[in-house]
């Protein structure tokens, strides 16, 4: 997933698994850093993290989109442009709290 | 049935009177020939020969026909894949740079290339550019080793590299391409291999009649540091902050890594695009050449079939004018 943060934010998400190249203009994302939440606005210092896998918030105006992501990385540009580039991204609606539960609990077993 | 009876009479007296006919210029008695003999001294030319010849050339027309159909099916299968993944590895260009010039001492070329054959030159070529940055990179105090994915290259290169090959691996396409394959076989390349530098070789698909043979370095995280030292293409890199883990150079090394799994992800997807296009271009030259020699074959086999009947009508009719005068 790429984004591309502009001022106002723009980002551009990119996964592995579907290639879904989406830039858009958003005021904040909040990514799952690995020391923790991270927020993200305008402006931000030029960084480069790493992120474990979680829930990515993207911020545009009054909405809310909320994505899950597994593991990737996050580059933040000085000229307020993001990317986040990760294996997979599947939008929160998308995800059956019960299946994932369920299997769970099956891969558990199957490790131990 | 009076034909036959002529013919048979044409037969008798034929050797009496002409006995060579006029078409029949090919070969003289004394030579033994592939055409049929009948009773002595008539000719049947024949025209069995080129009748096989065709039948074998038009099955093969079929078969480079139906090739060309099962590529273009597998191409458009393969090819929304490698365009989405394209996306993949442009944020690391734009942050890390592609830096085919650089000078390091470990080299290490992956060469990209096909299990099957009948697909073209593409693989000749992917193989000439590994042997040509091997030379480029060749020096005092420098190595260069190489990757090999596919059999092809695998065939070329054992033939006068293979001190220098540190692994092969084959049968990629058994299973549909996938991330979390490749990611294995990064993470087997990267554990096994010791590198400065990672080229990898593969052909960039274009378009369905043109596949670019590419270059993509992936540089190991000391490399990256010593060039966003000094400076140049990288020296923007230190103005970035890295966050979390302990040191900046364990989040390096992740980067890096995974840099290098995108970037063999799509590769390997635009190879086996390219793949599959030059094979269609292949087989498309080859159904037109096995067209253009049927062709060829039926004019001579149509010349050889009315030399034949030529030859019976001169027979009968000797004949028949001898029985009268």
């Amino acid at each position: 997933m790429f984004l591309f943060l502009q001022p106002p934010l723009t980002r551009s998400h990119r996964t592995v698994r579907r290639g879904i190249v989406r830039r858009y203009e958003v005021d904040m994302v909040i990514v799952p850093a690995t020391t923790g939440q991270m927020g993200v606005l305008p402006g931000h210092v030029a960084t480069i993290a790493e992120f474990k896998p979680g829930v990515l918030s993207v911020h545009e105006g009054s909405e809310t989109t909320k994505y899950f992501v597994s593991s990737g990385f996050v580059f933040i540009h000085a000229n307020s442009f993001a990317d986040i580039i990760t294996v997979k991204a599947v939008p929160l609606d998308r995800i059956n709290a019960n299946l994932v539960q369920k299997r769970l609990v099956d891969f558990t077993q199957k490790l131990s | 049935m009076a034909m036959a009876a002529l013919r048979r009479e044409g037969r008798r007296f034929a050797p009496l009177i002409s006995p060579r006919p006029i078409t029949a210029v090919r070969s003289s008695p004394i030579v033994p020939t592939h055409e049929d003999e009948g009773p002595i001294g008539v000719r049947y030319i024949s025209t069995q020969v080129v009748r096989n010849r065709m039948k074998s050339v038009k099955n093969i027309q079929k078969i480079t026909k139906a090739m060309k159909m099962v590529a273009a099916s597998k191409l458009r299968a393969v090819q929304t894949k490698a365009e989405n993944s394209r996306g993949l590895w442009q944020p690391f260009t734009a942050l890390l740079g592609d830096l085919p010039s650089v000078d390091v001492k470990k080299n290490v070329v992956v060469t990209i290339s096909s299990d099957k054959g009948l697909c073209g030159g593409i693989n000749s070529t992917s193989v000439k550019i590994s042997k040509g940055i091997y030379k480029l990179n060749s020096g005092p105090e420098k190595e260069t080793k190489y990757v090999i994915l596919g059999e092809k290259a695998k065939a070329q290169l054992v033939r006068d590299s293979k001190k220098d090959i540190e692994l092969i691996i084959t049968e990629l396409q058994k299973n549909p391409l996938s991330y979390t394959q490749v990611s294995v076989l990064a993470d087997e390349i990267l554990k096994n291999v010791e590198y400065d530098a990672l080229r990898i070789v593969f052909n960039k698909f274009h378009s369905v009649v043109s596949f670019v043979p590419t270059v993509s370095t992936v540089l190991s995280p000391e490399i990256v540091e010593r060039e966003s030292e000094s400076g140049g293409k990288l020296g923007e890199l230190d103005s970035y902050e890295v966050e979390g883990g302990e040191t900046k150079g364990e989040i390096l090394q992740n980067l890096a890594e995974f840099q290098f799994s995108c970037v063999m992800f799509n590769a390997v997807l635009e190879n086996a695009c390219s793949e599959q296009g030059a094979r269609m271009s292949a087989m498309d030259s080859s159904s037109r050449n096995a067209g253009d020699m049927l062709d060829r074959l039926t004019l001579t086999y149509n010349r050889t079939r009315q030399a034949s009947i030529t030859t019976e009508l001169i027979e009968i009719i000797s004949g028949a004018s001898a029985l009268e005068g």
